[in-house]
């Protein structure tokens, strides 16, 4: 009886650490620099100025870049220079960002890249909402899939419903076979599409 | 004969303590004389220790005054070096009020134009705590300067750093790191 009482009590206790060291880890909100500048803005809200070596970890994300400027008031991060961001199960790298901390809406621009599991993408602009998983390329947008590679101005990533939606002279190949069209929707992981608006496919043979 | 002879040996036997007792009495009162001069000295290099001291103190272009309350003021080294026990401190740029703080002790070098503060340092500027143990104003450049760590205390977040530069003002502080404490803001 006493036996099984210590092992219920060591069960518990063990849940509760784990719980509050989880809590922990969700609960980190920092921002790390070799040189870090304090100062009011001309409203008189609080500005702080990250100077290299910037690694900002805030809500399971993990960002890093050569400089980074917080205000307060707008409760905005805006990174510039090898911005590099860690999330979850994908990472995002561009020339500067964006990040609105209340939001949890990230936009970056020039040089922008995007790498998960089974998807790779780039173009100038990327606008990513944390809330609800939705992915914007935005400019000369190029997205690649195991199978499917093509190129639009503009792509949204549907995360959650492992959906792709293609607009604007979207152009590209799937297992070999080019597509044009104005509009595609991209299904399963690139294992299907569908075209709308001026829709041509060109079957390759495989002779 | 014998007698004679005895005498001459207690003269001799005198004069000599007279004379060992005259050389002894010399470097007595050498010595003495040396400790009493440097008694004097430092008595005169710690005289006139003050208490309840109100100081003003101003920048190179006259916009900020810092009024220095100190218990115990004293002054050492002709004057070159003045310390304070227990003070505290009030910032004003153009008559108004910027910051408040104190510090445990004060040590004024006037030939260095350095003033030191040690301590449990605490510096409040509008809804912000700086916390530290050193702080060194320049006089010669108006920069604060503190190291041994330093904490940052706003409402929203919590900076620490090894070090910390500001402008006398302290509308702009440079928090800097090393190579194992990086500077760190925590957002609470």
């Amino acid at each position: 009886m006493n036996k099984l009482f210590q092992k219920k009590t060591a069960i518990i206790l063990f849940i509760i650490i784990l719980f509050l060291f989880n809590i922990n880890v969700l609960a980190q909100k920092n921002l790390t620099a070799d040189k870090l500048t304090f100062k009011k803005s001309e409203e008189g809200t609080n500005i702080i100025e990250a100077n290299n070596n910037v690694k900002l970890i805030y809500n399971e994300i993990t960002i890093t870049g050569d400089y980074a400027l917080y205000k307060q008031a707008e409760e905005l991060i805006n990174f510039d220079g090898n911005v590099n961001i860690t999330m979850e199960n994908k990472n995002l790298k561009g020339n500067h960002l964006k990040y609105n901390l209340n939001e949890e809406r990230l936009n970056m621009n020039e040089n922008v890249q995007i790498s998960a599991e089974d998807i790779k993408g780039n173009s100038n602009k990327l606008s990513y909402n944390r809330n609800n998983n939705i992915i914007e390329l935005t400019g000369k947008a190029h997205i690649e899939y195991e199978n499917l590679k093509a190129d639009a101005d503009k792509i949204v990533i549907y995360e959650n419903e492992d959906r792709a939606v293609l607009t604007g002279n979207v152009s590209g190949t799937q297992n070999g076979n080019e597509f044009q069209a104005e509009q595609i929707e991209i299904f399963d992981r690139g294992n299907r599409i569908e075209m709308q608006g001026n829709a041509q496919l060109n079957i390759i043979s495989e002779e | 004969m014998y007698l004679k002879n005895k005498r001459k040996l207690i003269l001799i036997f005198l004069m000599i303590i007279i004379l060992i007792a005259g050389i002894s009495l010399t470097i007595y009162y050498e010595i003495n004389k040396d400790e009493e001069t440097v008694v004097e000295r430092e008595q005169q290099d710690q005289q006139e220790y003050l208490t309840q001291i109100d100081l003003e103190l101003f920048n190179n272009d006259k916009t900020i005054k810092w009024n220095v309350n100190s218990e115990k003021l004293t002054r050492e080294n002709n004057g070159s070096i003045y310390k304070m026990d227990i003070l505290e401190f009030t910032a004003f740029e153009n008559e108004e009020l910027i910051y408040t703080g104190r510090g445990d002790k004060a040590n004024y070098n006037k030939n260095k134009e350095l003033f030191s503060f040690t301590g449990d340092i605490n510096i409040n500027r509008d809804d912000s705590i700086l916390q530290t143990n050193q702080i060194v104003w320049n006089r010669k450049n108006d920069i604060i300067k503190g190291e041994g760590g330093v904490r940052f205390e706003t409402s929203r977040f919590v900076i620490t750093s090894e070090k910390f530069s500001a402008p006398l003002s302290l509308n702009k502080i440079e928090f800097i790191g090393n190579e194992d404490a990086k500077a760190k803001v925590e957002w609470r």
